[in-house]
């Protein structure tokens, strides 16, 4: 029989690594959505002889409006892909920047307490990478652990806190950062009438969140413990065979070009119940225990799947819903933002377990069980 | 413009799209889209809810016709398509 996959089991007197804050940054070009249709309007009127499907299809995401890593006319000069990575590069590590050092302050730490540093992004590639430059910007420690991640796509926020979460089970003194940065509009295919992306051009949009991890024996150490956030008791990787067509990006010359099915709400629906209740039943719990539901705002159909799945009332991914409403998907962020509301009004309470969980390009979940 | 005319054009539409048959059943011996009024968009050409979207959009497109909500409802066969685009086109 094949061992249970997932992190290492409990060992007694291990405190698990906590939460200690959630950051985050947006660039300042906010849009609503109509500014935004009618300006995808003038680029693409030409070639969509009936213009109201554009404007359907941006309402149907339920998007109310974006931020933009760029002025909405500065677009229009991004006419390479170095010039859209270049542009990743540079709003990239300034926006990270922000996230990170709020994400430090809400946690009472500086950037030399770092030990290790977590890079999610799927949105630009950068070598050296965003966090090697962070290193310079904000005066990370020269000993820093730097570990960029690349191409997990919307489940990176997820497996991302799952990953550092690993790490500090292996070094329970340390400080871990998760950063995502996601300038999703920077991807956006000018000449790309496909359905995908009409349909992200209205779903995605820009932001950075960062999280402070902190391992168990120093969690338990620090004598203000209210101020600690939720503790990561397990995390489950769950990968989907045969998959790899339902989403992701074709790259190339242009940049990176979505793929997205619409076998995904599908392919959630038929998964994810199985999924969480056998991840669930390991800790001896099921899914009417879970108090506060931290979930990936994909889009409108990906959540009522997931609703569906889960038998969740209409109130349990309320944040999720807000979340993509006020700022659309930002990838692998958004889930970090949903945590980052959860911690703000008090959730998960003492004792309470969350459940934080995301997909992404696999097709694949990544599910990490909180207690507050 | 004849139904034939029209059916061509779905045709050469569906193929941009790279939609074949689903079934050997309904290809035509050079396994092209057979032009035949009763396939099913569903059934026989295998088109999920987006490739459906892509198909109306370009077909409004190369046609120069807009298709109404109510007119997307009728649509279940090739045939359906044909029908539409002569009525709006009209």
């Amino acid at each position: 029989m094949s061992r249970e996959a997932g992190s290492p089991a409990e060992r007694p007197g291990t405190p698990h690594p906590r939460i200690s804050s959630v950051g985050r940054a947006f660039p300042e070009h906010f849009y609503d959505q109509d500014t935004l249709v009618a300006a995808f309007e003038r680029e693409w009127g030409e070639v969509l002889f009936n213009p109201e499907r554009l404007t359907r299809l941006h309402r149907n995401v339920q998007v109310s409006g974006r931020h933009l890593a760029l002025p909405i006319e500065a677009y229009r000069e991004l006419d390479s892909f170095t010039a859209a990575n270049d542009a990743f590069i540079r709003e990239g590590t300034e926006l990270g920047a922000r996230a990170m050092n709020d994400a430090l302050a809400r946690a009472g730490l500086g950037p030399a307490d770092v030990d290790h540093m977590f890079f999610v992004s799927v949105t630009g590639i950068a070598t050296p990478s965003i966090d090697a430059r962070l290193v310079n910007r904000l005066g990370l420690r020269p000993d820093v652990k730097r570990t960029p991640i690349f191409g997990l796509g919307c489940v990176a926020g997820a497996a991302g806190v799952a990953r550092a979460a690993d790490y500090l089970r292996a070094f329970p003194d340390d400080v871990a950062v998760l950063l995502s940065v996601e300038l999703c509009s920077l991807t956006l295919q000018r000449r790309d009438v496909s359905i995908p992306n009409l349909i992200a051009s209205g779903l995605f949009g820009d932001g950075a969140a960062a999280v402070v991890l902190e391992g168990g024996s120093r969690a338990s150490r620090t004598e203000n413990g209210a101020a600690r956030g939720p503790a990561v008791v397990v995390s489950r990787s769950v990968f989907y065979p045969d998959t790899e067509d339902v989403m992701g990006w074709r790259i190339g010359a242009d940049g990176f070009q979505v793929v997205l099915s619409a076998d995904v709400p599908d392919v959630v629906g038929a998964h994810v119940r199985g999924d969480v209740e056998a991840f669930l039943r390991g800790q001896g719990l099921g899914r009417e225990d879970i108090g506060t539901w931290i979930a990936h705002p994909g889009g409108p159909k990906v959540l009522e799947a997931l609703e569906g799945a889960l038998d969740l009332d209409g109130d349990a991914l309320a944040r999720t819903w807000r979340s993509l409403a006020e700022v659309g998907n930002l990838s692998s962020a958004s889930v970090l933002m949903v945590l980052g509301d959860a911690l703000g009004e008090g959730r998960p309470s003492a004792g309470e377990p969350a459940l934080l969980l995301a997909m992404g390009p696999g097709f694949c979940s990544e599910l990490v069980l909180l207690r507050g | 413009m004849s139904d034939e005319t029209i059916l061509a054009g779905i045709r050469e539409i569906l193929e941009e799209m790279d939609v074949r048959p689903a079934d050997s059943t309904v290809s035509s011996e050079d396994g092209r889209v057979p032009l035949r009024r009763d396939l099913h968009l569903v059934r026989d050409l295998d088109l999920d809810s987006l490739k459906r979207i892509e198909l109306v959009i370009r077909i409004e497109n190369e046609f120069r016709v807009r298709l109404e909500p109510e007119d997307e409802g009728e649509i279940t066969t090739l045939g359906d398509l044909v029908d539409v685009i002569r009525r709006r086109r009209a």
